[in-house]
């Protein structure tokens, strides 16, 4: 798989399309502030179709991200609770991600079951831990750097007042090129390329490669993506994250 | 041997779910009356008629997960009709919401046939497409109670013979699927496509015929829970059902039809869905939060999933041994 195809082509062209249509049909888009701005629609979600396309080249799929995502910002509530501060309550986001993740790995791998099923299992079973450690409660009053981190700019922080990309667009871009090195220069980045291609042979996982993916993908993936969710609304709900695969985002703060 | 193990299965279901009723109904026993009995069948007859569906489409090695949407757009045109049309009758309506529903499955169907597009890429796109529909057409504002049309709400409400209408539809349903399944061509052909595509070619099915009428079959039974739904509740907005495709995929895995195809029969899954129904039936009863339905749900997801993959395997589905070329090649590589 070349990382630059027609598919890619065709979608960049798509999006200078969109851009210019709209640029010229509505005044004031075009501008580096709403440009800007606009990512914050997206950026979250960015994040964790990365960790998801890890998977998907492998033929794999993960129903439950948006569910262990709602775990990690449960996780991050009580870490606070307990007293832990912003890089507590950060590592307290990232083991719950790896932990959810690593049970849907090793479900896949040992068990040899089919992700979609499992996901949909583990959905349904994380969504619900969450329900039931919160009922309709919800936990407010995080440390302002969350806030921060996901409603800024780079500038506002560096000092340099023209700078006026939003940290959480930075997250995703560099998260993009880690995901993007990892899948197209490393051997394990052609290795899950393999496992896709061979399983269309096979019809059937190649065990060990799959769990480590799962594990990226319920650890690096979510646990990036939590931060900027909660600093968005920088209170916890359950509800947050509901249907984040193939739902629009129901938030509504920069629509 | 199989229909052994299977029968097998399903008795172990069964067994368990009376042994949850009858835990239950030893703490509040009022769950073991026939009125909660009816109330738990009420609730589950709408799931019921969407599992025969999704049965059908995963016993061909697909999914569906455009039901939810199906049934809410179904729903939502239905209540627009009727609001629209105060003199349609009952059978107009079931009619509609029939062809309404095939027609949207058909839309599957023809995707997934004529592209050769993975029924999940495409159903997952006809779930967003579906959902945005009932936007469209509803301009995003809910047909309430008073708009409803009095058929729509009345008909669930039926009582014939002393069972709720909704049951009567559900075990119609439920025998249907059945005799389709076991005595119609047409339904062995789809436990042999399932089974092993290949053969089924060889012996002369046409994979895409019968692709076409799992998924609007599908569709079909979506679109007759989407006008029950909607008169069920009396109402009819954008967001219905919404989610509700991965509860009937989870019935269907926990009522033992495999999700790679070819295993599953219509008792099966009938007791996966009075599975779910009896669990989120009891769980008020014996005053645990609601709030662990769902935990509870998953956690019996993959356990059942876990035990059936565990019987197939010792049956001994796999004729050449993979693991072992493997193993070696394996040696081989490292000698």
């Amino acid at each position: 798989m070349k990382a630059w195809n027609t598919w890619e082509r065709v979608l960049l062209a798509l999006l200078v399309l969109l851009l210019v249509v709209f640029g010229l049909a509505q005044p004031g888009f075009m501008t580096p502030y709403a440009l800007a701005d606009s990512t914050f629609n997206f950026s979250e979600k960015g994040i964790l179709a990365l960790a998801l396309a890890l998977l998907i080249v492998t033929g794999e799929i993960d129903l439950s991200i948006a569910a262990i995502l709602a775990l990690c910002s449960l996780a991050m509530g009580y870490a606070m609770k307990a007293g832990a501060g912003p890089l507590g309550m950060t590592l307290a986001a990232f083991a719950t991600g790896g932990v959810a993740g690593a049970v849907n790995g090793v479900l896949v791998t040992r068990y040899k079951l089919p992700s979609i099923v499992v996901t949909i299992g583990t959905l349904s079973l994380y969504r619900g831990l969450a329900m039931v450690a919160l009922g309709d409660q919800a936990i407010s009053g995080y440390p302002g750097v969350f806030s921060t981190l996901g409603n800024s700019y780079v500038g506002e922080v560096v000092g340099v007042r023209w700078l006026i990309i939003p940290i959480e667009f930075t997250i995703l871009l560099v998260a993009a090129i880690a995901v993007g090195v990892t899948l197209h220069r490393t051997v394990l980045g052609r290795r899950l390329y393999a496992i896709g291609a061979l399983l269309r042979y096979r019809g059937g996982p190649l065990p060990t490669r799959v769990v480590r993916v799962c594990r990226f993908d319920g650890g690096s993936g979510c646990r990036h993506a939590d931060w900027p969710y909660w600093q968005h609304s920088a209170q916890y709900r359950h509800g947050l994250g509901a249907g984040r695969h193939h739902h629009g985002d129901p938030r509504g703060r920069r629509h | 041997m199989k229909p052994l193990k299977s029968i097998r299965r399903e008795w172990l279901l069964l067994a368990i779910i009376v042994a949850i009723a009858l835990a239950v109904g030893a703490r509040a026993p009022v769950f073991l009356t026939w009125r909660n009995g009816l109330d738990i069948a009420n609730d589950s007859a709408i799931l019921a008629i969407l599992v025969m569906g999704q049965m059908l489409v995963l016993l061909t090695r697909g999914i569906d997960l455009s039901v939810a949407s199906n049934l809410a757009l179904t729903g939502m045109v239905c209540a627009l009709i009727g609001k629209a049309w105060p003199g349609a009758s009952v059978p107009v309506l079931l009619l509609l919401a029939l062809s309404v529903g095939a027609l949207l499955g058909a839309v599957n169907g023809w995707l997934i046939t004529r592209f050769e597009l993975p029924p999940i890429v495409v159903t997952l796109g006809t779930l967003s497409a579906y959902r945005g529909a009932i936007f469209v057409a509803s301009n995003g504002a809910w047909v309430s109670d008073q708009d409803i049309h009095v058929a729509i709400k009345g008909l669930p409400r039926e009582v014939w013979l002393g069972l709720p209408a909704l049951v009567w539809f559900a075990l119609v349903v439920l025998t249907l699927t059945a005799v389709f399944l076991k005595l119609r061509r047409e339904g062995r052909e789809i436990y042999a496509l399932g089974g092993n595509p290949h053969a089924a070619a060889y012996v002369g099915i046409s994979a895409n015929k019968r692709l076409m009428m799992v998924y609007t079959l599908s569709g079909m039974l979506a679109g007759l829970s989407g006008l029950l739904w909607v008169g069920r509740y009396s109402i009819a907005y954008t967001e219905l059902a919404a989610g509700y495709e991965l509860t009937v995929v989870a019935a269907c895995v926990i009522g033992g039809v495999s999700i790679g195809g070819g295993v599953g029969s219509v008792l099966g899954a009938a007791l996966g869905v009075l599975f779910i129904g009896v669990v989120n039936g009891a769980l008020p009863v014996i005053q645990v939060s609601p709030f662990w339905q769902q935990a509870i749900a998953g956690a019996v997801i993959l356990i059942s999933v876990t035990v059936n993959a565990r019987a197939e395997r010792r049956a001994g589905r796999q004729i050449l041994e993979h693991h072992v070329t493997e193993t070696k090649a394996h040696q081989g590589a490292t000698a």
